[in-house]
């Protein structure tokens, strides 16, 4: 198998990442955070809207389909809210280390319910999306990949577009710029903020009901989906959208290369990590002080 | 003899070590008196308690998140295997070796560490948090494919020859107990010296440790490699107790959960971390008892992480708030006591100081634009030596601006600046530090975590000595070096800055608006003060301030900036006449 | 202080929430005995990693509760106590000496990936055997005090690779192992090399390289896709086999999968819907057939204390009955060093209609009784367990017994 192959292999897994690091990307522009615990959620509103099969068993297949994925999104997007509630209720002047530091706190309870509630047993999680779309010599490029860029990049045009051009992009701005002198403007600093955190918790409930039990079979993924997504919004370090959505496919391109080969597989999770430094280190090479500190 | 100076009880450098070897001796009769199954476990809670002071270091004094120290332990309980399995040098060491091999292991993790840490931190803020994270996930995968060298089939000896029967645990959990008091004892050395001061400064303020002439970098990959080395020990302590080790032990999420009960008890406190060690290992025993699955732990650590960060304390602060309540009332009073004292002695006038005439910074044509905002057009000043230059202007005309472009910290900056002759241009902040050019800011960047002594000590670098640094805060009328910065108001903070930028005896200070926040009586005192600052420290001073009269009494000469220009240089008396200056103020109430 | 006032608050609120919650959480465990038999109890333990093998010691406890209830042993209650290992090495050593001090006299349903190697010395020092119920290590077949009552990983893989080639007739197999650590890694080849010994045949492709908790297994079904193979052979657990068939799919194989036994619940079929079928040998009779007759009390006893039903618990059934059968054998009072010997004495074997080999102690230096399997598969494109048959026996297909590593 020649390497441009082996590069085609980690697309799918890939443009999950990206669409992570699209999330991850936003929230720490919007709100000031790194969100931890962004996958988490949307993995625990995943397993608890599988729990409600036995209820919808006799509706016909496309509406039970349609109703899991639907309590997915809302749970994922609820609890998701209330980390943000919390964050913008007592952690508005707190520091990004700080914020973070509360996703971190949240990623830990999330996978410790998930087992107690749901055990420890493959989640019955069915993918929406399965097979390939087309083929590239012998490797697949899975639907499923192709839905997980097309999210990113919807998402990461979406919010551009809101950001720029509409009075809420505005007001968004204003918040995550000088939150203090927003709120004395009259913003709704606390609505705008736990909506960003429940959009952006919905999307990935969303996004794991269509990935489902390929990537998160199990709560582990809570926090193995997670890293390498911050891995990809760290190559965009944090603000730039589309250099996320390509570091996201080439963590997973060298990825599914290096597994591909088993011979490397000892380097496999270190060369990614090398390659972001590397790269955010000759990006960001003129060192800028944070205003704020 | 104000309040200030009155000699306080000499503090006792052999406390510490009187509880070390208490801790010592009440370990010694915990391991042999209590039943085996209980030392054992107390074993386990040492463990813990390292970890988590390796991680207070970095998270609790440096205020990063690091979620890779269990990575450090695995590293570290690695190389000790590989030391004994793979080489031939336990039979050079014999009985010592697994002392040795444990410093070794420790180094090696803590050049890890800073291989680790050294581009992380190149990177700003929460970027480490997130590389420790893929630093966690990536050992752990090397670490389950390489396996360990014991590969379940080996044990690892236990240092000193001991057995691994309960008398060879009670033994073992002695040893242990020294390595934990010996690290703890070092640890409370580092919090209290210079370095410890720029862990807690570089946590508060970037900015402030930089303009100290603390490197940044410095500060942050010390704490990391340190915490690294403490991880590593940490690693080999568990070797030693179970003989044998696997991946499952040192998972990332084990590494969340160590960091977020670090956050909960505040583990940068020798006995919170204790006690955070002790919840490691309770909370699931207890957990036991009552047949609750042990996953309820890590759900009870992460709410109290939350709250922990919500209300921005931790059980160690809060505790110590209780415990010490009484002292700080006493000490806050005394402090106050101080101020009044000091504001009401009455020293004899001193002139406005004339300089010796030869220029000492000299600016060259200075602009700053961030992006389309011009905030500094074309600045050119000269401050003579031993002068006190004011730099007055309407409010975002630039002021602040220009002290941080001379400060270091905007290096886009076009034009030249240099200091007694050396140009400044392409010195870092702390560079400049060194090279004698000091600053204070505007906003509070003075830590509340340390002692106004220990402050002092971290601005002047070590080089002033205690009589030195008394002087410096006499000279201004601070409160005694003994006492935390936390009971000081932020006005006589702000003084505390000045006085301990004066006290590094700098060949420019520029003073970013400093009486702000003083009653009109202090600003009185200050400015006395300040006019004979420049004999008395030998240092020329650059001065931003809003409160004309203070600049009329203390300044030889001005220079006016509106909308990032230079509207008026020179003598005190004409640019306050000058009409443009009228203008520029004009509605201002100060004026006149 | 009011800011301790509400860390104090949230704490209680979190140990409620646990109590209330752990009644209603797949992993519960219950509490105390509950006995007529009132004599002095027979103290027995074991240690699992609660979080992935909580069947086992659910389903001992099942039958210890039952036996206890229908008056014990001579009106001794058995009273029994599991230990978390929470699958970590520091842990398992920790609780191993929990159970020991808190005078076990013999273990039984232990299940842990790793409990037999971190504590088959701490057994033998101690004089306790273990009946495990479910052993996973190499340690767990291979030393003199533990005795597993399930096939384990290494002849379950013997048994899926010779099911494969010979019964199902699948050409160039590949296998995808995770090995663990280097006594795993031996364990699996030392089956796969028995197996080409047996029938002759290589396999085209195997990959060691997986790791638990791997990211993406799309690297590794590329590597598959590129050599040819016929059928796929996977060691891992459940949740891996089913996140590595999802991607099998997203790439568009179809080719057949021979799993282990972990993968033999109905959860796991539930979430399963893949183009080609899938093969597992289970480790004891088929719970899934409606037809099968042999797991009538099994289930009854399940069902009665609301345990799971999986193979897991299936072990953990049959090691309860072992350890009963034992203990009738003993002539005086229980202790460790009583039972110790009297499973050592042990010539008759037990069987049960549950395992088609009878299982037994004995004196020996190691101890690998259960070696049958039963064949079940999950047919493509469907979402449930059908039972195939005939039993597997070790004799038969040439199984040759793991080495001590």
């Amino acid at each position: 198998m020649n390497i441009i192959i082996a590069l085609a292999v980690g697309f799918s897994s890939g443009a999950l990442y990206a669409l992570i690091g699209v999330g991850l990307t936003l929230m720490s522009v919007l709100t000031r955070v790194i969100n931890f615990s962004l996958v988490a959620v949307g993995v625990f509103g995943a397993y608890l809207s599988i729990r409600s099969a036995p209820l919808i068993q006799s509706a016909p297949l496309e509406v039970q389909t349609a109703v899991t994925v639907v309590i997915a999104v809302v749970v994922a997007a609820v609890v998701s809210g209330i980390l943000g509630w919390i964050e913008a209720t007592w952690l508005s002047e707190a520091t990004t280390t700080a914020r973070s530091a509360v996703t971190v706190a949240s990623l830990l309870m999330l996978i410790s319910l998930s087992f107690i509630l749901f055990g420890s047993q493959p989640q019955p999680l069915r993918p929406l999306l399965v097979g390939p779309a087309f083929l590239v010599g012998e490797v697949a490029i899975t639907k499923v990949g192709i839905a997980m860029l097309v999210a990113a990049i919807i998402v990461g045009v979406l919010t551009w577009i809101i950001v720029r051009h509409t009075p809420i992009g505005v007001r968004l701005r204003a918040v995550s710029d000088r939150q203090t002198a927003a709120e004395l403007l009259g913003v709704n600093v606390k609505a705008l903020q736990v909506s960003v955190w429940m959009v952006m918790g919905g999307v990935m409930g969303l996004c794991v009901s269509i990935i489902g039990n390929t990537a998160a079979a199990d709560a582990t993924s809570m926090i193995t989906l997670v890293i390498p997504g911050t891995a990809a919004a760290l190559v965009g370090a944090f603000k730039n959208i589309p250099l996320t959505i390509v570091g996201g496919l080439v963590v997973g391109a060298l990825q599914g290369a290096l597994t591909a080969f088993p011979s490397t597989t000892q380097l496999r999770d270190w060369i990614p990590i090398l390659v972001i430094v590397l790269f955010l280190l000759w990006n960001q090479r003129k060192e800028v002080w944070d205003v704020a500190r | 003899m104000s309040l200030a100076s009155r000699p306080r009880p000499t503090t006792r450098p052999w406390l510490p070590l009187a509880f070390a070897l208490g801790a010592i001796a009440l370990g010694a009769i915990f391991g042999f008196g209590m039943p085996a199954y209980v030392v054992f476990v107390a074993t386990s809670v040492l463990v813990a308690m390292v970890s988590l002071l390796g991680l207070g270091i970095v998270t609790g004094t440096a205020g990063m998140i690091a979620l890779c120290q269990l990575s450090f332990a695995s590293i570290g309980a690695w190389i000790l295997e590989f030391l004994y399995l793979k080489t031939p040098l336990p039979t050079v060491f014999g009985a010592a070796s697994f002392l040795v091999f444990m410093l070794i292991a420790g180094l090696i993790t803590a050049v890890l560490g800073l291989v680790i840490g050294l581009p992380a931190l190149r990177l700003r803020g929460v970027n480490l948090a997130v590389i420790t994270l893929g630093v966690a996930a990536a050992v752990d995968t090397t670490v389950q494919q390489l396996g360990f060298p014991d590969q379940s089939f080996a044990h690892i000896p236990r240092p000193f020859g001991l057995t691994s029967d309960p008398t060879g645990d009670r033994g073992y959990f002695l040893f242990a107990v020294v390595v934990t008091v010996l690290i703890a004892l070092a640890i409370n050395a580092l919090q209290g010296s210079r370095i410890g001061a720029a862990w807690k400064s570089v946590a508060f303020s970037e900015r402030g440790t930089a303009s100290a002439g603390t490197s940044v970098r410095t500060a942050k990959l010390s704490a990391f490699a340190l915490s690294a080395f403490v991880g590593g020990i940490a690693g080999c302590l568990i070797v030693g107790q179970i003989t044998q080790v696997n991946y499952l032990t040192f998972t990332p999420i084990n590494s969340l959960g160590l960091y977020v009960l670090s956050i909960v008890v505040g583990s940068q406190l020798i006995d919170m971390a204790l006690f955070g060690g002790i919840l490691f290992v309770v909370i699931p025993e207890i957990l036991k008892q009552f047949r609750v699955p042990l996953e309820w732990s890590s759900v009870a650590f992460g709410v109290l992480g939350i709250q922990a960060l919500t209300s921005n304390s931790n059980l160690g602060t809060g505790v110590r708030a209780a415990l010490f309540r009484r002292r700080r009332l006493r000490e806050a009073a005394r402090v106050e006591a101080a101020g009044d004292v000091a504001a009401v002695e009455t020293v004899a006038e001193a002139p406005i100081p004339t300089g010796t005439g030869r220029p000492l910074l000299v600016v060259e044509h200075l602009t700053v634009e961030f992006g389309a905002v011009k905030a500094l057009t074309d600045v050119s000043l000269v401050v003579e030596e031993g002068t006190i230059l004011g730099l007055i202007g309407p409010n975002g005309a630039g002021k602040s601006t220009f002290v941080d472009a001379i400060g270091g910290f905007l290096p886009q900056h076009t034009g030249t600046a240099s200091l007694d002759g050396e140009p400044l241009d392409g010195l870092a902040p702390h560079q400049r530090a060194r090279a004698g050019l000091r600053r204070t800011f505007q906003q509070d960047r003075v830590p509340p975590s340390m002692t106004v002594g220990a402050y002092l000590r971290f601005v002047t670098r070590g080089k002033a000595d205690p009589d030195a640094i008394a002087d410096a805060l006499h000279f201004f009328g601070c409160p005694d070096a003994s006492i935390p910065l936390s009971v000081v108001d932020v006005g006589t903070r702000r003084l505390v800055e000045v006085a301990a930028n004066l006290a590094a005896r700098p060949k420019l200070l520029l003073l970013d608006e400093p009486a702000a926040g003083l009653s009109h009586d202090e600003h009185l005192a200050f400015a006395n003060r300040l006019r004979r600052a420049p004999e008395h420290f030998g240092t020329t001073i650059l001065i931003i301030e809003h409160d004309l009269d203070l600049v009329r009494s203390v300044c030889s000469r001005i220079t006016v900036l509106n909308f990032g220009e230079v509207l008026a240089t020179g003598d005190r008396t004409a640019v306050l006449s000058d009409p443009k200056v009228v203008s520029a103020y004009m509605g201002e109430t100060e004026m006149l | 202080m009011r800011m301790t006032g509400i860390k104090l608050g949230a704490t209680a609120a979190v140990a409620a929430a646990a109590l209330i919650l752990s009644g209603c959480s797949a992993t519960s465990g219950g509490g105390g005995t509950s006995t007529p038999a009132s004599g002095t109890p027979i103290k027995v333990a074991a240690l699992s990693g609660l979080t992935f093998f909580p069947e086992a010691p659910q389903a001992v406890k099942a039958v210890f509760d039952d036996y206890n209830a229908a008056g014990g042993f001579n009106g001794q209650p058995l009273q029994y106590t599991v230990y978390d290992d929470k699958t970590d090495p520091a842990v398992s050593a920790t609780a191993a000496k929990d159970a020991l001090s808190s005078g076990a006299v013999a273990l039984v349903g232990s299940s842990s990936l790793l409990d037999c190697a971190v504590n088959h010395k701490t057994w033998e020092d101690n004089n306790i055997v273990s009946l495990q119920g479910t052993g996973v290590d190499p340690f767990c077949f291979t030393t003199p005090n533990i005795a597993p009552a399930n096939d384990g990983p290494y002849f379950d893989a013997y048994a899926t690779l010779y099911d494969g080639s010979e019964t199902l007739g699948y050409k160039n197999i590949c296998a995808e192992v995770v090995p663990d650590n280097d006594a795993g890694k031996a364990a699996y080849q030392g089956a796969i090399d028995a197996w080409s010994a047996k029938t002759g045949k290589k396999l085209a492709y195997s990959d060691f390289s997986l790791t638990r908790g791997q990211a993406s297994y799309a690297g590794n079904v590329a590597a598959l896709k590129s050599h040819n193979c016929g059928a796929v052979m996977i060691t891992e657990v459940g949740a891996a086999v089913t996140a590595f068939i999802g991607e099998a799919s997203n790439q568009g194989l179809n080719i057949p999968f021979l799993v282990l036994t972990s993968c033999y619940s109905d959860e796991f079929a539930k979430g399963i819907s893949y183009a080609g079928d899938i093969h597992l040998p289970a480790e004891f009779s088929p719970f899934t057939d409606p037809k099968d007759k042999s797991n009538t009390d099994w289930i009854k006893v399940m069902d009665a204390h609301n345990v799971p039903k999986t193979s897991f618990a299936q072990g953990g059934y049959l090691a309860a009955k072992y350890f009963i059968a034992i203990l009738k054998t003993i002539k005086g009072k229980v202790t460790r060093d009583s039972f110790t010997a009297a499973a050592k004495a042990m010539s008759t074997p037990v069987n049960n209609p549950m395992v088609a080999t009878p299982w037994i102690f004995g004196p020996g230096d190691t101890h690998q009784a259960n070696k049958s399997a039963w064949p079940v598969e999950i047919k493509k494109n469907t979402s449930e367990w059908t039972s195939l048959g005939p039993w597997l026996k070790g004799d038969e297909i040439g199984w040759v017994d793991t080495k001590q590593p």
